[in-house]
């Protein structure tokens, strides 16, 4: 019984049945812990939190229960593959799909080339001064703006006064209006949690600021940018508002070969669609707003992996 | 005390941050290729006159200057000075060790690389690690990450990085703070063995290590230079009552 005396000499002390942390309870008057109360209040504490999460996860289940039910028999190859059509039956969203996937990647290279720009300059470069404050205090604001606003700034920027029309490049640039304030302010965040000593090594080896933030703060920064990213994406792929105030088109019977073909995207056909009476129309839409959910899934997938990838090769 | 031309001098250097004036006309000359200690008690400035001789405090916004501060004779404040380039002669080493996440060897090479190095680029990894007395402990891992040596290795990856720009001056600002005893040692030893081919400024905390690693030692109290001479004779003749009080442990 030797190799384990430590073991043995704590059993020694403590018999069952005898509270040796609290030898002398009733001496100690000073100390008064009701440890009923404070078991309780831990008890409620946790089944408050617990239901705010099920609230959450509750609403999304409805969500996806009843979309399911109504469009789940609508889901076929077929209607991943026709395009929109008059009749419910032969309807699809290939034109949709395609439209989604050109705006969103041309929304994400102009977004992630002005707005972590420009998160670079106001984190990395950019004086404290007074007219940097204004941008600063704008960007906020930005973020805040609703987005039917950012409709019709594309509307008379992009559409008329650029003369690019109805194209997906004006429905791209304006959704990357939209989603910048988020990307900058969530790049500005990533780079403010590089710890300074990085950017002093560097300075100290004769670097500029311009290599200094290249190869050392932003390769760091990435994962948190990256973050931002993603929900900026998932915004822009979710919103209909700016591209129906834009006169993106509602029946598309082709797929956009360039930047300046006309477009509809995923949220415009399932808007379309819920706005007629027939109900197969509207089982449609619950068909559209399946597909559109697993798109997001996907990208955020996409992202978290990169991001994971990212982190592990430090 | 006397000794040649200085590398480094600072003549009537007054600095401020903000109202604060945090150094007062100092005038300190470095003497070349020996170990040079600022010690004094916290907030006395001596820090800050450590950056001054890298422009390290260009990134303090309320930072001001008046004086001069001489490299070879010339004013590193002018305004034609081309802080990069001159950075790469007067290298540093911080309080925490702080390595580049990328791998021991890029560590290495990245600075030299920035600033148009023409040599060999494998050789100048195992000539630097080999003068921070840490080639034996990494020449098989080359490729890990500058982060995952200990926090001594990682302090010693930083002497190497700096060593690698072929400096005249090493500036290290309380090296060993951050580091274990026998860290310590292998840093105070791999000190006195650098300073045959360089000049090296000391900022340090620790009276022993002022006294076992330098030549010439500086006390600076409260912004104010109060005594710069041989270290030998700052620790056992100091001029002033205050220096000798520092140095027995009555304040600081």
């Amino acid at each position: 019984m030797t190799e384990m005396p430590s073991a043995m000499s704590v059993k020694n002390q403590v018999m069952p049945g005898q509270d040796r942390l609290m030898p002398d309870r009733e001496n100690r008057s000073v100390f008064k812990v009701n440890s009923e109360r404070r078991r309780l209040k831990e008890r409620i504490f946790t089944s408050v939190i617990l239901i705010a999460t099920l609230m959450a996860l509750l609403v999304l289940v409805y969500l996806i229960t009843s979309v399911v039910i109504d469009g789940g028999n609508r889901l076929s190859w077929d209607f991943l593959s026709s395009f929109p059509s008059r009749f419910a039956a032969k309807a699809g969203i290939k034109s949709a799909i395609f439209g989604s996937m050109w705006l969103g990647g041309l929304t994400l290279i102009f977004s992630v080339l002005f707005g972590v720009g420009a998160a670079v300059y106001l984190q990395e470069l950019a004086n404290k001064n007074r007219l940097n404050q204004v941008i600063e205090l704008s960007i906020s604001t930005l973020a805040g703006v609703p987005s039917i606003i950012y409709g019709m700034l594309g509307l008379g920027v992009f559409v008329r006064f650029m003369a690019l029309g109805r194209s997906v490049l004006a429905g791209a640039l304006t959704m990357s209006l939209l989603v910048m304030p988020v990307i900058i302010i969530a790049s500005r965040e990533a780079l403010k949690s590089v710890p300074d000593s990085i950017r002093m090594a560097a300075f100290a080896l004769g670097a500029s600021r311009w290599q200094t933030v290249r190869d050392h703060v932003l390769p760091a920064a990435v994962p948190g940018i990256a973050t931002g990213v993603i929900l900026a994406m998932a915004r822009a792929m979710g919103e209909a508002a700016p591209l129906i105030l834009l006169g993106a088109l509602t029946y598309v019977a082709f797929v956009p070969e360039g930047i300046f073909d006309g477009f509809t995207a995923l949220p415009i056909q399932i808007y379309n669609w819920t706005s007629r009476p027939q109900q197969a129309f509207h089982e449609l839409a619950a068909a559209g707003i399946i597909v559109l959910l697993v798109f997001l899934l996907i990208c955020n997938s996409a992202a978290i992996f990169i991001r994971y990838k990212w982190g592990s090769k430090k | 005390m006397s000794f040649g031309s200085p590398i480094l001098e600072t003549k009537n250097l007054n600095v401020y941050y903000g109202q604060k004036k945090v150094v007062r006309n100092v005038s300190l000359k470095i003497p070349k290729k020996t170990v040079t200690a600022l010690i004094g008690p916290s907030g006395c400035g001596k820090s800050t006159i450590l950056r001054t001789f890298n422009r390290m405090n260009d990134f303090i916004d309320i930072f001001r200057l008046e004086g001069e501060v001489l490299f070879e004779g010339s004013d590193i404040y002018n305004s034609h000075m081309e802080v990069t380039e001159f950075r790469r002669r007067v290298g540093m080493v911080f309080q925490k060790p702080n390595p580049f996440t990328s791998s021991i060897a890029k560590n290495i090479t990245w600075g030299p690389q920035i600033n148009g190095y023409q040599g060999d680029f494998n050789e100048l990894v195992e000539n630097s690690l080999r003068k921070a007395a840490l080639w034996d402990e990494v020449k098989d891992k080359l490729n890990d990450s500058g982060l995952a040596l200990s926090g001594g290795q990682q302090q010693r990856l930083c002497i190497a990085r700096a060593i690698a720009m072929d400096p005249e001056v090493i500036l290290m600002d309380e090296p060993c703070s951050a580091l274990d005893p026998a860290s310590t040692l292998a840093i105070e030893d791999l000190i006195s063995e650098l300073k045959k081919n360089y000049t090296i400024v000391i900022v340090t905390h620790n009276m022993q290590q002022a006294a076992r690693v330098s030549e010439y030692t500086a006390f600076m109290y409260n912004g104010d230079l109060i005594e710069f001479d041989v270290t030998s004779k700052i620790f056992s003749h100091p001029e002033e009552k205050l220096t000798r009080d520092y140095i027995v442990g009555r304040f600081g």
